[in-house]
């Protein structure tokens, strides 16, 4: 292993992919103090100028930016009480209570040391499991990728609660949209309508731009109308930072919010924004001072920062192990691998060892420059929501649709995003979550090959799910897990909030 | 500290008329929508596609069995939204931990101005890039746009207008090297 990240060191430590990691950092920081441009969103709209990138370039640009962007959700939580992504929403909790107090700056500090601490352990961790995790997958067949993929679905589908049904709906549109195209095994069409647009299938960029990036766009129109920025806080240059001993009281937070994170990153389709509030809930339950929390305390911010980085490298883990995204920015960068010709799951390792370990140590570098480059620009940055949305969503607008055009360069591309940008609209105004149809898209390919090649392994019985161990255990979690997610549907009505009227 | 009080109805007069989105009336229609494309992959899609005759022969290791099984899933999962549309509504969400804020299923509105101002001139752009070239049709767009996301005085509409082409040209077809579409009436 440190052999491999040597040689990872090696390939990344020079000019271009420094630059490249700078650059991603700085971009992800941008965006990710904008309230409405999200990681998801910035990876989306960025990851087609990566292609014209080598790997060792282009990913790590990629992976500066979700980073960086997780971060900085924080910056406008805390000066100007709206999270910069969804990910920060519990940073708002203290974060905006310090900074009205006039501990801004020891806030904006606080939730950059929390990021990079929780961002590095958890990198240490995908460094240490990631490479052991996929020798084990090497020993999967086509059963256990089967169940794996399915136990994916069901995760995500289970985690959006009360909107479990419409998750389970969204996922298998995203397993038909898959199927567009020529059968990978016989070559036969398979809803393409006589389109030779479709022959191909449907492209993933452009859809991924289209519902995570587009959508976006009519969600903030949406507010254009509305002129408040109420309890903006200025960051004056003396106030002052963080201490060494407030860093040494909040380090046990920051370890404990970190193994919350990378335990939530690992789970499939689960990522920071459900880490963040975990990490926040474990640590007000453990606090000596819980009383503090949602009053301006700095523990609180550590929590909630440490728990949503620390997801960030986790989520990298199923994603590179077993090319299960870990949540919706991993399955763009699934995308981004994937037309880099690298294909994420355990041969990635076997094929492209060094290059996988050199996109860890981009990681580890990210982080020390984040660590600098978030100290040293804490004031430019709080300024940041300054950019007018007349000029800044025009300029989404048109880098969502060139950037979707350079994918293949195809007019269809343009479209086919503008179409994605409609659904993805309607989709959240149906309360139908996304994220489902995307993995579920990007898992239909190794679902299916395998689905076909298990049954063709056991001459069409089903019964080689249940006789291999592992594919046994695997489906026996299934089960379990589709009996909570009804139990839970049908148990919820009946704890129906007193505060909302009945329609 | 600028501080402006919001005024939900000053805000909602100035977006204009909007519909309101009950969560029953969004399971009904995300229920009818899972059923319809459900049942149009198990029945109707077949025939008018390739997989007429693939799907007849549905053997385990032919193309039709996993669209099949999708369209299963599809068709069970509408029904579920459209069972689950029928009962109480109201219910806390599903809290993944004690910290993370109560929320309760209420109406989602779509107001209507905003959103038909960003959907014309996203139409702008896809009929313009075949007439005018896809950068023209961007500037065109972004002009429009930049009024609809509150800029109200002209020249830096137009500056918007002007910029967000060239800055998409210089990185694109400059430094990347792409070539977009010129359009049928260049």
């Amino acid at each position: 292993m440190f052999d491999l990240l040597g040689q990872g060191f090696a390939l990344i430590l020079n000019g271009p992919s420094l630059l490249a990691i700078f650059a991603g950092l700085v971009v992800g920081i941008v965006v990710g103090a904008l309230p409405g441009l999200s990681a998801t969103m910035a990876v989306a709209l960025l990851s087609p100028f990566t292609f014209f990138m080598a790997p060792e370039v282009g990913i790590p640009f990629l992976l500066g930016l979700f980073k960086a962007a997780i971060y900085a959700g924080s910056i406008p939580a805390i000066t100007i009480n709206t999270p910069g992504t969804a990910a920060a929403a519990a940073t708002v909790l203290d974060g905006h209570v310090l900074a009205r107090q006039g501990h801004a700056r020891k806030a904006l500090e606080m939730s950059l040391f929390a990021s990079v601490a929780g961002d590095l352990l958890a990198t240490f961790v995908l460094i240490g499991l990631a490479g052991w995790l996929a020798g084990v997958a090497l020993k999967f067949g086509p059963p256990e990728f089967v169940m794996l993929y399915a136990l994916a679905l069901i995760t995500i589908t289970s985690v959006s609660g009360r909107h479990a049904p419409r998750a389970l709906l969204s996922a298998s549109i995203g397993l038909l949209i898959a199927c567009v195209g020529l059968d990978p095994m016989s070559g036969a069409q398979r809803f393409t309508f006589g389109s030779v647009d479709l022959l191909g299938g449907v492209s993933l960029i452009p859809v991924l731009i289209g519902l995570f990036a587009l959508s976006e766009v009519f969600v903030q129109a949406e507010g254009a109308f509305a002129k408040v920025r109420a309890n903006v806080i200025e960051l004056r240059g003396d106030a002052p930072g963080v201490t060494a001993a407030e860093m040494r009281e909040v380090a046990p937070t920051v370890l404990r919010s970190t193994g919350i994170g990378v335990f939530v990153g690992i789970l499939p389709g689960i990522g920071a924004e459900i880490s963040t509030w975990l990490a926040y809930g474990s640590a007000r339950r453990w606090s000596k001072h819980p009383e503090r929390y949602g009053k301006g305390s700095l523990e609180g911010v550590a929590a909630s920062e440490s728990g949503n980085n620390a997801a960030c490298p986790a989520c990298l883990i199923p994603m590179t192990v077993f090319g299960i995204p870990g949540d919706t920015v991993t399955a763009v960068l699934i995308g981004a691998f994937v037309a880099q010709g690298l294909t994420p799951g355990p041969l990635l390792f076997q094929n492209n060892a060094p290059l996988v370990y050199s996109l860890f140590a981009s990681l580890l570098i990210g982080n020390l420059l984040l660590l600098v480059i978030g100290y040293f620009g804490i004031r430019s940055f709080a300024r940041i929501t300054d950019i007018p949305p007349a000029v800044l969503y025009p300029a989404v607008v048109a880098l969502c649709l060139a950037g979707s055009f350079a994918v293949n360069s195809s007019t269809s591309d343009v479209m086919l995003t503008i179409g994605a940008g409609f659904a993805g609209y309607l989709m959240r105004k149906l309360s139908m979550p996304a994220p489902p149809m995307v993995i579920a898209m990007l898992v239909a390919p190794g679902l299916e090959n395998g689905l076909r090649q298990s049954l063709s392994m056991s001459g069409g019985s089903a019964s080689i799910f249940f006789t291999r161990p592992l594919a046994a255990t695997l489906l026996a979690l299934i089960v379990a897990g589709v009996g909570l997610m009804v139990w839970r549907q049908w148990r919820l009505p009946s704890t129906l909030d007193p505060g909302v009227p009945k329609p | 500290m600028p501080t402006t009080p919001p005024d939900p109805a000053a805000d909602a007069a100035q977006s204009g008329p909007q519909m309101t989105v009950t969560p029953r009336a969004a399971a009904i229609a995300t229920g009818t929508v899972g059923v319809a494309i459900g049942l149009a992959v198990l029945f109707v899609l077949p025939a008018q596609t390739g997989m007429a005759s693939r799907l007849a022969a549905m053997n385990a290791a032919g193309p039709g069995f996993f669209p099949l099984i999708a369209g299963l899933l599809t068709t069970a999962a509408g029904l579920w939204c459209l069972l689950g549309g029928r009962r109480p509504a109201i219910r806390p969400m599903a809290t993944v931990a004690t910290a993370l804020p109560a929320t309760v299923d209420g109406p989602e509105t779509l107001p209507w101005r905003p959103f038909t101002r960003i959907a014309v001139w996203l139409a702008v752009v896809a009929v313009g890039m075949h007439l005018i070239g896809l950068l023209a049709a961007l500037g065109l767009a972004a002009v429009g746009l930049a009024g609809a996301f509150g800029e109200r005085r002209p020249a830096w509409r137009l500056a918007v207008g002007f910029a967000t082409p060239i800055a998409i040209y210089m990185v694109f077809e400059l430094m990347l090297k792409v070539q977009f579409p010129r359009g049928l009436w260049f």
